[in-house]
């Protein structure tokens, strides 16, 4: 078992195979990687657990996550949990890149989990950039994608409640110029 | 607070609802982290990425200005050609901008020119491949000659005609705006610039026309044969190699030039004259009794130099920096330096005459065809020959170089498309029935005419696309340019000009 300690001071006790659906805590337990171990360490001594590196992945320590809350993390571990077992992606990312740009489709359990309020997904997409989860963040980036496709400035705008900032010249002068883009 | 909301009329919980909403809503764009919106921008489409640039400021800045994605969306759409095209396409829109002092001040940030890029080949395209019902009008040219050139320049329709006649038409009306006459024999040569026309013919001359008053300002004479090739020849910026290494810039040349070549077996270099320039008319031009053949070119001072050394005619020239690559039906192909004048390299392996040359700065090569049936791909550093391509049973009258692309056509009815760095041949276009009269490709299309069809395909996969005119005598020439595609053509005798606009209505 992993113990992970978040910002707001909880503790989840996971198991290791869940837990290493991050590549980041997958490391620090390693300990392969020097520059995750640094970085743990970083953390640890602001988070003010003096524990020295090598007791990092010592069931009874715990990592702490100081920039993910409890509700938060609770919600990648469920995503972890559900995906445990699963390949993890490989670090030959050309192909998968590639394969990643056509499509922005999202498996239905993927897609019930990340149907949450867009305060959750932001913090599920930075989780997942920290956690170094790189297909959690892609369906978070996905959704994001999804949410914008197909609709008009109007609707974006109202969608993530950003202010119009144009003048109406300026306005009139960006449609005419993002004219050949319209399916006509 | 639950117990309490379960117990509120739907009004209240609809004016929470909306209340609640904006405060739950988040604007990534802007509030997450660069590289996480990178990604998410990844996955939209240009029409979505179109759209979200209208959303906000800031929103623009993050998507107009980013080279990588529309760099990225150039390349899964099959439209980043690669070699020096895109930087150089960018480098042209920043120095106009920088020259227009834009953007002005307190307006809007300008679109990274790949934004830019992508819209034009987009475009370019779509608009092609799939309209199949293009605008188009057709006219009678020329009465029943055969037109010998044909450009398409700064809207202007060009043709030049055995009949000695150059004539200047309006795209849009099929008008005829100018005549263009003085020349005494067919005319074989043309190039124009902007609002200069540069034309040779079988009269031994070369004219500057100006194409805003139609007026013939210059009468070149020297040649003592047909002028039957010719190039402008621009200033641009060119690496050179310094002696003990290293590389400098540097720009050739220094004004633009004019190169001709003539069955007289030689070629010339003339300075181009420039709008305002002193007119010059050779002896001989205008009266009966001088003869221009006799002209001391020397007397010219726009004469720069002569280049001998083919021993028969110069058929095809190409030009470009401080490089002329011309093709002799002495066999060989010849290369000169524009400031030296000296032959840097005679290039020799061909069996027959040549007919074609086309220049690759960019791969420092040259490629030539030749009525033996070959191509040959030959090393301007070296003066090697790289590759010969075989393939062609008959004369390879007709070469063109695109970016990727390097096309051959020939008497044997084919066209074949090659790789230009490897010598690789990408597909073979074989559906005409007649030899191949005139092409033009980029690296999206061809357009070919041969016996009684214009055809165009798709140079990716080598398929036609569809045919462009059908049951017609033969096809003497066709140009495209962006939206604008002409043909000359002969049916029942008579020579027609077709005009197709492939644009949009909003351009």
């Amino acid at each position: 078992m992993v113990i992970l300690a978040t910002s707001d001071n909880e503790q989840f006790n996971v198991d290791k195979e869940v837990a290493e659906r991050s590549v980041l805590i997958k490391n620090m337990l390693e300990g392969e990687n020097p520059i995750a171990l640094a970085v743990a360490f970083v953390y640890m001594k602001l988070n003010g657990s003096f524990i020295r590196h090598e007791d990092v992945g010592e069931s009874d320590q715990s990592i702490p996550l100081p920039n993910i809350t409890s509700p938060v993390l609770k919600k990648v571990l469920e995503y972890c949990e559900h995906h445990r077992g699963e390949p993890l992606p490989s670090g030959d990312t050309d192909n998968a890149d590639d394969v990643r740009k056509r499509t922005t489709d999202i498996s239905e359990w993927d897609q019930k989990f990340i149907t949450v309020d867009q305060e959750m997904l932001f913090e599920i997409i930075l989780a997942a950039n920290y956690l170094d989860i790189k297909p959690l963040l892609d369906v978070g980036c996905k959704t994001v994608a999804n949410m914008i496709k197909g609709k008009t400035p109007e609707e974006i705008r109202k969608l993530f409640n950003i202010v119009n900032d144009f003048t109406p010249e300026e306005e009139a002068q960006i449609k005419k110029e993002n004219e050949w883009a319209e399916d006509r | 607070l639950l117990t309490l909301m379960r117990h509120s009329p739907l009004p209240v919980l609809r004016n929470i609802h909306s209340v609640l909403t904006p405060t739950l809503a988040r604007d990534f764009l802007t509030l997450l982290p660069p590289e996480l919106t990178s990604i998410i921008l990844s996955y939209l489409p240009y029409s979505a990425l179109a759209r979200a640039s209208r959303v906000s400021k800031s929103w623009r800045a993050i998507i107009d200005s980013d080279p990588i994605l529309w760099q990225e969306l150039l390349k899964t759409t099959r439209i980043w050609f690669g070699g020096d095209t895109e930087r150089a396409f960018a480098d042209a829109v920043n120095a106009r901008r920088t020259y227009k002092g834009l953007p002005a001040p307190g307006c809007l940030p300008l679109p990274h020119p790949f934004k830019i890029l992508f819209k034009s080949r987009h475009l370019t395209r779509t608009r092609w491949m799939n309209n199949n019902n293009p605008r188009r009008i057709s006219f009678a040219a020329h009465g029943g000659a055969v037109v010998t050139c044909l450009l398409f320049s700064h809207n202007r329709i060009i043709s030049a005609s055995d009949d000695h006649s150059i004539h200047v038409y309006c795209p849009f009306t099929g008008n005829l705006l100018q005549s263009l006459d003085g020349h005494e024999g067919g005319v074989w040569a043309l190039a124009a610039t902007k609002n200069t026309l540069v034309s040779g013919s079988t009269d031994r001359t070369v004219r500057i026309w100006n194409l805003t008053n139609g007026k013939c300002t210059h009468i070149f004479g020297g040649h003592t044969s047909t002028v039957r090739c010719l190039a402008i020849v621009k200033p641009e910026w060119l690496d050179i190699d310094i002696e003990g290494g290293g590389i400098k810039r540097e720009r050739w040349p220094k004004r633009p030039m004019v190169v001709t070549g003539s069955r007289d077996h030689s070629l010339r270099v003339w300075k181009l004259p420039r709008q305002g320039d002193p007119e010059y008319m050779s002896a001989g031009a205008n009266d009966s009794e001088g003869d221009v053949g006799d002209e001391d070119a020397d007397e010219n001072p726009y004469h720069v130099r002569l280049l001998t050394g083919h021993e028969q005619a110069v058929r095809a020239l190409a030009a470009r920096g401080r490089t002329i690559v011309s093709g002799s039906y002495d066999c060989t192909v010849r290369v000169w330096d524009i400031i030296t004048g000296a032959c840097t390299w005679t290039l020799t392996g061909h069996t027959q005459k040549v007919y074609s040359v086309v220049l690759d700065p960019v791969r420092n090569q040259c490629c030539s065809g030749s009525m033996d049936g070959t191509v040959r791909i030959w090393n301007l550093k070296t003066g090697q020959a790289i590759h010969v391509l075989h393939g062609h049973t008959s004369l390879v009258g007709l070469l063109g170089l695109s970016p990727t692309h390097l096309v051959s056509a020939a008497a044997d009815s084919t066209l074949r498309v090659w790789d230009p760095s490897s010598g690789q041949l990408r597909h073979i276009l074989a559906a005409h029935t007649g030899a191949i009269t005139c092409f033009q490709h980029d690296e999206f299309k061809v357009l070919s005419g041969s016996d009684g069809t214009l055809k165009m395909w798709d140079i990716r996969d080598g398929t036609v696309v569809r045919d462009l005119l059908t049951g017609i005598t033969g096809v003497w020439q066709v140009v495209f340019d962006g939206r604008w595609c002409v043909a000359a053509s002969n049916r029942l005798d008579m020579t027609y000009l077709d005009v197709w606009d492939f644009g949009g209505d909003d351009d």
